[in-house]
């Protein structure tokens, strides 16, 4: 596979990660106490950004990190490395209990209504002005209103893909499908987002995504 | 003749814009990249679609990663949960202990039974069926208060997880269950 488009976040399989994460693992069953709450602060918040895309609804969010993360505390003698990144196995299993919360919770999928009275405030970059934090609190929301009404398929991978910067091989390993279909949903999602936002909002991301 | 020039065109056109995004994914060969660049350069719609692609990509790089970003004060409220939620089952695993031993001990009778015996029917009359009391009370993370710092609570990993924690019931796949 060639080099993937450099992307700011980071990659699931950057090896100095995986190195920390594996000794974290190792301090943990060694009963090291302090170790389990390192390894909380190290993948809570990017555990957190992925149910919370995949939700968009913070509560349902905060119990799929907190289900998350009790699994895998309970569980790390069962991850294997040689299988792969501790970062994939963990969103895998976010995947999955993301799917489950859906299941057990009528979420619906054009849920402008909803968003409003329960999304959690999108955080502007602390430097900006004040008109320039509600202009970027617009350009999220849109960004928000668009993913809300993508099928959850399509949604898991666009989120995947440039939430968390994975590539097609690991997005295939998190998702349990080929290569190939990682690579197709996330450019069906890209035409659905193209054709949902309109052209004030792709103005308004234009404004901050240059800037 | 002009018809199937015209074809070919709209054929090529159609093939470019579904590579777009492998183009921009850095997905395609060098040959494959060269190619979609030279057309690319000479027909106005399939680059307008392709800066159309660019920019939906740079959007989604931009703001994806920023989406949902929690709260210092969510996280310290999530992991409190998790740290109360691993001690509470911990506490109604070891309570669960004494079934499980009894249990463990009565297999190992059985077995001893079948081996001195050398019968097999003492082992088909043996009513055990595996049960998932033992996992449990096996596969234990134990949060505990710690004496010396009352209220602060400690992570202590109490019997070792065994083989035995696969039956485990879960929602979530383990890394083992997935395919290669
Ligand atoms: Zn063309």
């Amino acid at each position: 596979m060639a080099r993937r488009v450099a992307h700011p976040a980071r990659s699931a399989r950057d090896p100095s990660e995986e190195a920390r994460f594996q000794d974290l693992i190792a301090r943990c069953q060694q009963g090291d106490q302090a170790a389990y709450e390192a390894l909380y602060n190290a993948v809570a918040s990017d555990i957190y950004r992925l149910a919370y895309s995949l939700l968009l609804h913070p509560q349902d969010s905060e119990d799929v990190v907190q289900e998350v993360m009790v699994y895998v505390f309970r569980s790390l003698r069962q991850f294997d490395p040689k299988r792969g990144s501790f970062r994939t196995w963990l969103y895998t299993i976010t995947v999955s209990r993301c799917r489950n919360a859906r299941r057990r919770k009528w979420l619906p999928t054009v849920a402008l209504s909803s968003l409003l009275s329960t999304k959690s405030e999108p955080r502007a970059p602390s430097s900006q002005s004040p008109e320039a934090a509600v202009a970027w609190r617009d350009a999220c929301e849109s960004i928000e209103r668009a993913l809300s009404k993508l099928s959850p398929r399509l949604r898991e991978a666009v989120v995947l893909r440039y939430g968390q910067g994975l590539t097609y091989r690991e997005m295939a390993e998190v998702l349990d499908c080929p290569q190939k279909t990682a690579e197709s949903r996330v450019r069906l999602a890209h035409e659905a987002l193209r054709n949902s936002l309109s052209e004030v909002e792709l103005g308004l991301l234009e404004e901050f995504g240059s800037a | 003749m002009f018809l199937r020039t015209d074809d070919d065109k709209t054929m090529r056109c159609r093939d470019i814009r579904r590579q777009l995004h492998a183009y921009l994914s850095g997905q395609l060969t060098p040959a494959q990249r060269l190619r979609i660049g030279r057309h690319l350069a000479q027909c106005e719609r399939c680059y307008a679609a392709f800066q159309a692609e660019l920019a939906t990509v740079r959007h989604l790089e931009a703001y994806l990663p920023a989406l949902g970003r929690p709260s210092a004060a969510q996280l310290a409220r999530i992991w409190q949960n998790v740290k109360a939620q691993t001690r509470q089952t911990s506490a109604r695993r070891a309570d669960s202990r004494p079934a499980g031993a009894l249990l463990t001990l009565t297999l190992a009778l059985v077995c001893a039974a079948f081996i001195f015996r050398g019968s097999l029917s003492i082992a088909v009359a043996a009513p055990l069926p595996p049960s998932p009391a033992i996992a449990r009370a096996t596969a234990t993370l134990l949060f505990t208060e710690t004496p010396e710092s009352p209220g602060v609570a400690s992570i202590r990993p109490t019997a070792s997880l065994t083989a035995a924690q696969a039956r485990l019931p879960s929602a979530a796949p383990a890394p083992s269950a997935r395919k290669p």
